[in-house]
């Protein structure tokens, strides 16, 4: 029983298994007759905004990582806004000096209209200066939250060795919503590399805490150049610098927050994190957090409901690949894509990897089944973002969407002489049922064809219309709306949906965590999840909008709280939002 | 030499109506890439050029595959295939590249038409076998599988293949079985250690399933990042191609990688003569080194990396377990506490932690050792390792009752090994428990009977309890005469000695304990005071009592 490890190495010259490195093919270009499923409408919709990565030629590894984006309603007016994290000048010295206010990052307000026969008028409209959003750094990314339980969606915005809480202060006299940047008093600076964040109620006590997911200790000064096989300069990964603990902030319900993460044994093990979700994966009632680390094992932390956290992942085959090897691991997003009740995770990664999905069978049992499921092998010639499940189709089962872009550089763009050779499309995976998916890329229209260095990708409906779009954050680049157009993209009956909001407390915040179970007349149930984390780096819709199918029937819907209880509600209307306030439907036994 | 695709265009349509036709290769931007390999690669172009040959495109084809420029890498092989259709290695490198490329059914395709010109080639079949199983053709990956293992029985990369292929028919007692055999084969691999984790627990053996997860945590050096290998020498030749100033780094981690540590260091120093400032350099020529028993080598390297990059953890890591486990423990522990303070979370930083309690166990401060060990188990309470280490710290510091609790949970999760169930006995007969540490080492020696420490252990406390309901000496001295059978120990001896004493056999007793104390002194260890006390009872016709105490 005795034990004494020798030396690491730290084996980075080859591919443990003689595989080489995996070059992309081209996008699969759409058949020009067929309706697209999504149609990029960014600049009809006045969201013209391009990411600015401060790239030199340095080629510093901060400026491909970012950005992400926010869809939140931020002035409770029944849309999704749409907040969106700027870069910036980027190198050793531009590290205090003041930003141009055009390298800021922006909020647009949702200015939606629907007239008579459900015609929609939609347009977004800049108003970062009127809500007083001030940026302090070069931002990475993006979580939204309401922390102060006052009815109105917080932000908390991660960056290069800086972060930003920023409290929505509701309306003024006049009516006007602003923001105030309260990050030290709050205490919830993080003065790392923060990508990731998520707020939730881990301990259950009704105030929401914060998760910040941090990745490398990055510092100008000691940043060494990468190289290719062939010797030109290429990005670094991650073993060029080492890890940083990840923070977990509790919310003690004043308006400030205790890092408590040495305490809730978050401290104990960590990876350079670049996705984090947080979910109920064991059934138990309490939110446990997904963290996934770039190239090193992935935590799955099962919440203890003591204040502590226990990582379990490796036990429960969701920390490596099934074979065995550590991933990329950039967005992750947890849904139960298999309609048995619990939340599978889905994660993308580095070229060659491929995207991984662990089934989750219960009882912390995870199974990868990325090849089986036939999501793994067509996206191994690409590397994935921001991803999520949605039903874009609304026919009741989570597709899959991913926008990727490479960090390492392509070739063929290389010899086309792009500056930031490293885009590529997007892809879109159909639900076909019994735990397989179809690649439908070639259907979803050409803004996924598109090469671009997608990263951040925020997942809502923006327009109201029971189906989700897409707001893509790219890398140097425009950011990208993709709206759902599949209503009509679709073939034979229309589709049908329905859309809960459900809001906990007084006046009401969205419920992150709370489980919406679904009956249907003659069919499965349908679980889904509020939530506004997931992806990569950003925030999305935090309503439950639920395909239905061809049929419009909705039975009982049972809201599973995040405090433990849960309560029903029955005759809610299909192809409608409704609200649904804790409290006010019939108690649950 | 931008102009390159469309020279080879021109050249292959004036071949004749003969010449297959040949694919343009598009040409890397050379401007970007270092001198050597800019030359290297413009050379074999030129070959391409001037030659035509199955050879310069196959030639081109791997000097752009070993830097990794696939897209001009495969018509170069495409072109050498045309050109060489008998020649079975563009066809495998073809298959190489697709492999990498994702693109599972062309590489099926190319190795296919590998093994129709050498049907017996292992490569080969391990490749093909790999890319059958991620087309989900199970079957077909089996009869690669199997016609591997018919090559070489002893192929460890065969057996992991049809173990993951079991486990992808969710065949898991055959899993177990093709993995166990492949770990035999390859107990450095860090992957086959994963799959059996991962089969155990679908066999709901949890307990098993943990210990082959820690396992995979564990491997460290050699381990060649884990793999599974197996012999590919078209592969393998490619890094010896390499011109570029990667190339000792490549030379050497490929050497490392198949454990020619001899080779890996030289090149390992190759490439720090060209970059001193290559950290991972270091720290592998260090490794390296220790495994040539070079130590003093070793500690130079490490102690490079450490002045490289004094916040590197892992060159701490190294650098304090060389130290502590070399004699230089005060300055090996204070380097794995600097580890463990750079990187609280990682695997390496657990590695550090175990380190350094034990080096501070060794160094005689239990306390501080004790500290490590409760926040190692803390990470991971089921660590058994961890757990008897402690428990065996908290019997030097005499908490015997704790002790004896601490390493019972040991016994209980790993009933096999003997270690343990000692280590509890001996707690119990320090805490006088005599009774239960004789019932304890009974049960033990029916569950590992062929455990000689167990039965001289058990040999002793028959002979030399204090409780005389303990004591039987006619069956401790049939325990330690058998252990006697084949040669002699100190061990052995002194066990012999203590029963023959407790039978009254005083001057045999005497003989037996002179015996031992011979040895124990030839091999410099040993509790001679104590040895030299009871041969002193025993020549005055006294026996011995608790020893142990």
């Amino acid at each position: 029983m005795r034990r004494r490890i020798s030396a690491r190495l730290l084996l980075l010259a080859l591919p443990a298994t003689g595989a080489l490195g995996a070059a992309p093919l081209s996008p699969v270009a759409p058949p020009p007759s067929s309706p697209a499923l999504f149609v990029e409408r960014a600049h009809e919709l006045g969201l013209d905004f391009t990411h600015v990565n401060g790239m030199t030629g340095q080629l510093y590894m901060p400026e491909i990582m970012g950005a992400g984006v926010a869809v939140f309603d931020y002035d409770n007016d029944g849309d999704l806004d749409v907040f969106v994290v700027q870069g910036g000048p980027l190198g050793p010295d531009t590290a205090g000096r003041p930003r141009p206010p055009a390298l800021g990052n922006r909020l647009y307000r949702n200015e939606l209209k629907i007239g008579p026969g459900g015609k929609r008028e939609m347009r977004f409209t800049d108003v970062t200066a009127a809500a007083g959003i001030t940026t302090s750094c070069y931002g990475m990314g993006v979580a939204a939250g309401d922390f102060n339980n006052d009815g109105w969606t917080d932000l908390y915005v991660t960056g290069l060795g800086c972060s930003q809480l920023l409290r929505n202060n509701g309306p003024d006299s006049a009516g006007n919503i602003t923001f105030t940047d309260v990050t030290k008093e709050s205490g919830t600076a993080n003065p790392h590399w923060g990508v990731s964040a998520t707020f939730f109620d881990y301990d259950r006590d009704g105030w929401l805490d914060l998760y910040v997911g941090n990745y490398l200790n990055f510092s100008f000064a000691a940043a060494k150049p990468c190289r290719t096989a062939a010797g030109e300069r290429d990005y670094c990964g991650p073993v060029a610098a080492d890890a940083v603990p990840g923070r977990l902030f509790h919310n003690r319900g004043d308006g400030t927050f205790e890092d408590v993460t040495a305490r809730s044994g978050l401290a104990a093990e960590y990876g350079p994190a670049l996705g984090a979700v947080a979910a109920d994966f064991d059934g138990d009632g309490w939110p446990d957090l997904y963290v996934a680390n770039d190239e090193t094992a992935n935590q799955l932390w099962i919440n203890q409901r003591n204040g502590t956290f226990r990582n379990v992942a490796l036990l429960a085959g969701c920390a490596v690949s099934g074979e065995g090897r550590p991933q990329a691991s950039m967005g992750v997003d947890a849904g139960d894509y298999d309609g048995d009740g619990d939340e599978d995770l889905v994660m993308d990664n580095l070229t060659g990897e491929g995207d991984t999905l662990y089934r989750n069978d219960g009882n912390l049992v995870f199974e990868d089944v990325s090849i089986a499921s036939g999501v793994g092998l067509p996206s191994r010639q690409l590397t994935g973002f921001g991803a999520a499940w949605i039903d874009y189709d609304d026919d009741s089962r989570l597709d899959l969407l991913v926008v990727n872009g490479a960090v390492k550089v392509i070739e063929a763009q290389v010899r086309a002489g792009d500056p930031l050779p490293l885009k590529q499309g997007k892809q879109l995976f159909h639900n076909l049922g019994g735990g397989r998916f179809e690649e439908v890329t070639a259907r979803a229209g050409p803004a996924f064809a598109l090469p671009e260095v997608s990263r951040g990708a925020a997942f809502g409906d923006l327009d109201n219309d029971g189906f989700e779009d897409v707001v893509v954050s790219n890398n140097n680049g425009p950011l990208r709306v993709l709206m759902n157009d599949a209503t009509h993209a679709l073939p034979g009956p229309a589709r049908h949906w329905v859309g809960l909001r459900l809001l906990t407390g007084k006046p009401g915040r969205d419920a992150l965590g709370a489980r919406v179970e679904l009956e249907r007349p003659g069919l499965p149930a349908l679980w889904r999840r509020a939530r506004a984390d997931g992806s990569y780096a950003s925030a999305n819709d935090p309503r439950v909008l639920v395909g239905l199918g061809e049929r419009a029937e909705i039975g009982r819907v049972v809201v599973h709280w995040p405090d433990g209880h849960a309560e029903e509600w029955r005759g809610i209307a299909a192809d409608a939002y409704t609200t649904l306030r804790e409290g006010t439907g019939t108690a649950v036994r | 030499m931008n102009a390159l695709p469309a020279l080879l265009l021109a050249v292959a349509a004036a071949g004749g109506a003969a010449s297959p036709p040949l694919l343009p290769v598009p040409a890397p931007d050379p401007a970007r890439m270092e001198t050597a390999v800019r030359e290297q690669v413009e050379a074999a172009e030129k070959a391409v050029a001037t030659a035509q040959s199955p050879e310069a495109f196959g030639n081109a084809g791997r000097i752009y595959l070993l830097y990794d420029l696939l897209d001009a890498a495969l018509p170069c092989f495409e072109n050498a295939r045309a050109l060489g259709p008998a020649d079975f290695r563009w066809p495998y490198y073809l298959g190489v590249l697709h492999q990498a490329r994702g693109d599972f059914d062309r590489a099926a395709g190319a190795f296919a038409e590998v093994l129709r010109e050498k049907p017996d080639d292992l490569p080969t079949l391990l490749r093909l076998g790999d890319v059958e199983l991620l087309r989900q053709r199970t079957d077909e990956a089996a009869k690669s599988f199997t016609a591997a293992l018919r090559l070489d029985p002893s192929s460890a990369a065969a057996h992991y293949g049809l173990g993951r292929t079991a486990m992808a028919k969710q065949d898991y007692a055959a899993a177990v079985e093709q993995l166990q055999a492949a770990l035999a084969g390859q107990p450095a691999a860090t992957v086959i250690h994963y799959s059996l984790g991962m089969a155990y627990r679908r066999l709901g053996q949890l307990d098993r399933a943990a210990a082959e997860l820690a396992g995979y945590r564990d491997v460290g050096p050699g381990g060649g990042g884990g793999a599974a290998k197996f012999p590919d020498p078209l592969v393998d030749q490619l890094a010896s191609l390499n011109a570029g100033a990667k190339r000792h780094v490549a030379l050497a981690t490929s050497a490392l990688q198949q454990g020619r540590f001899a080779l890996a260091a030289e090149e390992y120093r190759k490439a720090l003569a060209g970059d001193p400032t290559d950290l991972t350099a270091w720290l592998n020529l260090g490794a390296a080194l220790e495994r040539l028993n070079d130590s003093a080598g070793a500690e130079e390297a490490y102690r490079r990396a450490v002045a490289l990059a004094p916040r590197n953890s892992r060159a701490r890591y190294n650098l304090g377990t060389l130290l502590a486990a070399g004699g230089k423990r005060q300055e090996g522990i204070e380097q794995l506490e600097a580890a463990v303070a750079l990187d609280s979370g990682s695997k390496d930083s657990k590695d550090a932690r175990f380190n350094l309690a034990m080096a501070l166990a060794e160094a005689g401060s239990f306390e501080r050792a004790l500290a490590q060990y409760d926040r190692l188990l803390e990470l991971d309470p089921r660590d058994s390792v961890v757990r008897y280490q402690r428990g065996m710290t908290l019997l030097r510091l005499g908490r015997a009752e704790e002790a004896a609790v601490e390493l019972g949970k040991v016994v209980a999760a790993e009933p096999r090994a003997p270690e343990p169930r000692a280590g509890q006995a001996l707690a119990l007969l320090r805490a006088g428990r005599d009774a239960e540490a004789r019932t304890r080492l009974e049960e033990g020696l029916a569950e590992l009977p062929a455990s000689e420490d167990l039965a001289l252990l058990l040999a002793k406390v028959l002979a030399a309890s204090a409780d005389p309901k303990v004591r039987d000496g006619q069956r401790a001295w049939g325990l330690a005469e058998a252990a006697l059978q084949p040669g002699s120990t100190a061990d052995r001896e002194e066990a012999a000695a203590l029963a023959l004493a407790e039978l009254g056999r005083f001057p045999e007793a005497a003989d037996r304990e002179r015996r031992a104390i011979a040895l124990a002194e030839r091999a410099g260890r040993g509790d001679l005071p104590g040895m030299r006390s009871r041969l002193a009872l025993y020549e005055s016709g006294k026996p011995a009592r608790a020893p142990w105490r």
